[in-house]
């Protein structure tokens, strides 16, 4: 393997870059119209267009992205999350024109894709799934039999779409007079998000805990999970906040969750990277929820925590190497990462997108912090993708040290030009239940119910005073000024100087 | 030069003057002296104490030392370090960044104001609120319709953008005077979707 191209653009084509980099293999970024100056397009080796800025005009082009690795002579491809890291047809099609996909083969993504198909195997593993539908219910099944189906389970249920994913085509259904909305609701944005209206149905566990494993596993057959991680901190089904070690996990909990999800994996003969999720209810039973063909997003606090390059190993299994960790030492947490998942969006305006040109950006660094950032100063946030700008991960001894060095990060973090969710991880990691970890998949939505938009945004009257003298000379036109005020302190320095040695 | 600067619904009369290279601030009538130093697109501000000086006292005139307000004594006094970044959206709006924290801040010229206030006046009166689309997308929902009573904070339209729904709210309580858009209806940033009066 000697050049990758990447599939995706952002962050996650940085950080694909930079594991090329590390391995001493040529990359080529692909762009759209709009990413021409993008941070991924100037750290990459090579670079190509791929059309107009709409995703389904260039990221989602598979025909346009496998002419693009023909004309560069890439012998690899990796497509990162998102755009078509989970389309078996671009995985199938890519290794047809010869190249290798680095990532699970076609039939595992297409498997588990199907989320009725991938509880169905779960099953067969012996691993515990939610109560609920094993089939998919397309849309000729009539509301009447569905409601039928939802009575037995009992409310609240969930409905998902069986093509589903990041929580979209997700509704939670508390009484029966809500259903049929919630399965028209679920239906229609299915098919707008993933092309297939079914959906299934799960019984609602209440107040679980979102926690995930980590697993790699390669073409010999051998899986090994990682320590787990915890995303119970959600806003509408999206993670927001995600952490590993879990602070409820114990180590035979550990072990029980790492076995299940190799069970599972082995048994559809599952290759590379891969992630199994469980919700785990209150009186701490799991179950399974589905299993993620493709390096997640928040992959760097399983790199925290373990050591463990993920996607040098994804390279490195898609190369034909096998798997040498040592599976005890994957398995057990060394500290606590946490990571924020910083978006351009303006938290204090109910979180609506806020793209457009960064001006100024102070990016944090320092003891036990990671920023996995596809943006710079002077860089554009565009309107047509993910808002998601970068990723923000800490890491400390302890999950209180990990949280004092995020805040401390958090606070050095600053975004000028446009807003972000930076306020909300400033308000969201002093909240006494975060620091306690009392929380669960539903936890953060009702904490923003009860605030009723109420901005996250605070400071101190001293630093209001500040920024209104700033503002006043901000304001001061050019010809009130003696002289520039980047000029001023040297000027002021000398006039004390002189001053000094008069007396 | 004398301006007014509003934040967070509070105005401040705020004066600045330039003095031996830095500059002597009178913000609400108290005094403060603030060192500006400009490091690649950022400001640093050096902010005296309240009546003191962001510089070895030892150094002052005395009639500087004199405008210290209470404090007395010749030693040193520190000055308060912040890091500042100013977005500039145009027609006095600022978002002033201090120390990494985003404050919104309108800044006016008293003067330019009062030419100006028989058209605020005039705008205060009719008490109509546009509610625009902050960037381009499309309208997914209309929640309310005209001659509707809404409250502060309440959703009028669903915009999708950015693979995101989002919900515009209210700015105050009032009713609905004008729906201007429909369900499935494209819309360009700044467009005007709903009045509210």
């Amino acid at each position: 393997m000697r050049k990758i191209l990447i599939a995706n653009r952002g962050e996650i084509a940085v950080r694909v870059i930079r594991a090329c980099r590390d391995a001493g293999i040529r990359s080529v970024a692909v762009y759209s119209d709009c990413d021409r100056a993008a941070l991924h397009v100037r750290m990459a080796d090579e670079a190509i267009a791929i059309g107009p800025n709409p995703p389904a005009d260039s990221y989602l082009r598979i025909d346009r992205l496998l002419d693009a690795a023909r004309e560069t002579g890439a012998d690899a491809v990796h497509p990162g999350y998102g755009f078509l890291a989970e389309n078996e047809s671009f995985a199938r099609q890519s290794r047809d024109a010869g190249l290798v996909f680095i990532g699970p083969s076609a039939e595992a993504i297409e498997l588990m894709g199907s989320k009725t198909a991938a509880r169905q195997a779960a099953r067969r593993a012996g691993v515990p799934v939610v109560p609920g539908t094993d089939e998919p219910l397309g849309p000729e099944i009539a509301d009447a039999d569905i409601a039928a189906i939802a009575d037995g389970l009992g409310y609240p249920v969930m409905v998902k779409a069986v093509a589903g994913g990041g929580g979209k085509g997700m509704r939670l259904v508390e009484s029966r007079e809500q259903l049929v909305s919630a399965v028209r609701s679920a239906r229609s944005e299915a098919a707008t998000a993933f092309g297939d209206p079914s959906i299934y149905l799960e019984r609602r566990i209440v107040r679980p805990r979102h926690i995930e494993v980590q697993l790699l596993g390669d073409a010999t057959g051998h899986i090994v999970p990682f320590v787990e991680r915890e995303c119970s901190i959600q806003r509408r089904h999206q993670k927001v906040i995600e952490e590993s070690p879990s602070p409820v996990a114990s180590a035979a909990l550990r072990r029980a969750l790492g076995d299940a999800a190799a069970t599972v994996a082995r048994s559809v003969g599952y290759t590379n990277a891969g992630t199994v999720e469980f919700l785990l209810d209150e009186e701490g039973r799991f179950y399974f929820l589905e299993m993620n063909t493709r390096l997640q997003v928040e992959h760097p606090i399983t790199e925290m925590v373990t050591g463990v390059d993920l996607v040098q190993w994804q390279i490195r299994i898609a190369r034909g190497e096998a798997l040498t960790l040592d599976p005890a030492s994957v398995l057990e947490p060394r500290g606590h990462a946490m990571e924020c998942r910083i978006y351009a969006e303006d938290a204090d305006a109910g979180f609506i997108p806020s793209p457009g040109r960064i001006s100024a950006l102070r990016r944090p660094s320092g003891p036990g912090i990671r920023d996995d950032s596809g943006v710079e100063a002077g860089g554009e946030v565009p309107t047509f993708y993910d808002p998601m700008i970068s990723k923000l991960i800490a890491w400390g001894e302890d999950r209180s040290q990990a949280t004092a060095r995020m805040l401390r990060a958090l606070n050095e973090y600053d975004v000028v030009g446009i807003r972000t969710s930076i306020p909300f991880f400033r308000w969201m990691l002093r909240q006494p239940a975060f620091v306690s970890a009392a929380f669960h998949t539903g936890y953060l939505d009702e904490l923003l119910q009860q605030r009723a938009g109420e901005p996250f945004s605070a400071w101190e009257p001293s630093l209001e005073e500040v920024a209104a003298i700033a503002a006043a000379l901000h304001a001061t036109p050019r010809q009130h000024r003696s002289t520039d005020i980047a000029v001023a302190p040297a000027a002021w320095k000398q006039q004390a100087r002189v001053e000094g040695l008069r007396g | 030069m004398i301006l007014s600067v509003e934040i967070a619904g509070r105005t401040r009369r705020v004066e600045v003057s330039r003095a031996d290279g830095g500059w002597e601030v009178t913000i609400d009538g108290r005094y403060v002296q603030v060192d500006v130093a400009e490091a690649g697109g950022w400001l640093s501000l050096l902010v005296g104490p309240a009546g003191g000086s962001a510089i070895a006292g030892p150094a002052l005139h005395d009639d500087r030392k004199d405008r210290r307000a209470g404090s007395g004594e010749a030693g040193p006094a520190a000055a308060t370090s912040y890091g500042v970044a100013i977005d500039d959206r145009g027609d006095g709006e600022l978002i002033v960044h201090v120390n990494g924290i985003a404050i919104p801040a309108t800044v006016r010229d008293p003067r330019a104001a009062w030419r100006a206030r028989g058209h605020d006046a005039a705008t205060a009166a009719d008490g109509r609120t546009d509610v625009r689309a902050p960037m381009p997308g499309r309208v997914v929902k209309v929640l309310v319709k005209a001659g509707d009573a809404v409250t502060a904070r309440q959703g009028l339209v669903v915009v999708e953008a950015m693979k995101m729904e989002n919900e515009l709210r209210a700015p105050k309580d009032g009713r609905v005077a004008d729906v201007r858009v429909k369900e499935g209806m494209s819309v360009d940033a700044n467009a005007v979707l709903i009045t509210v009066e």
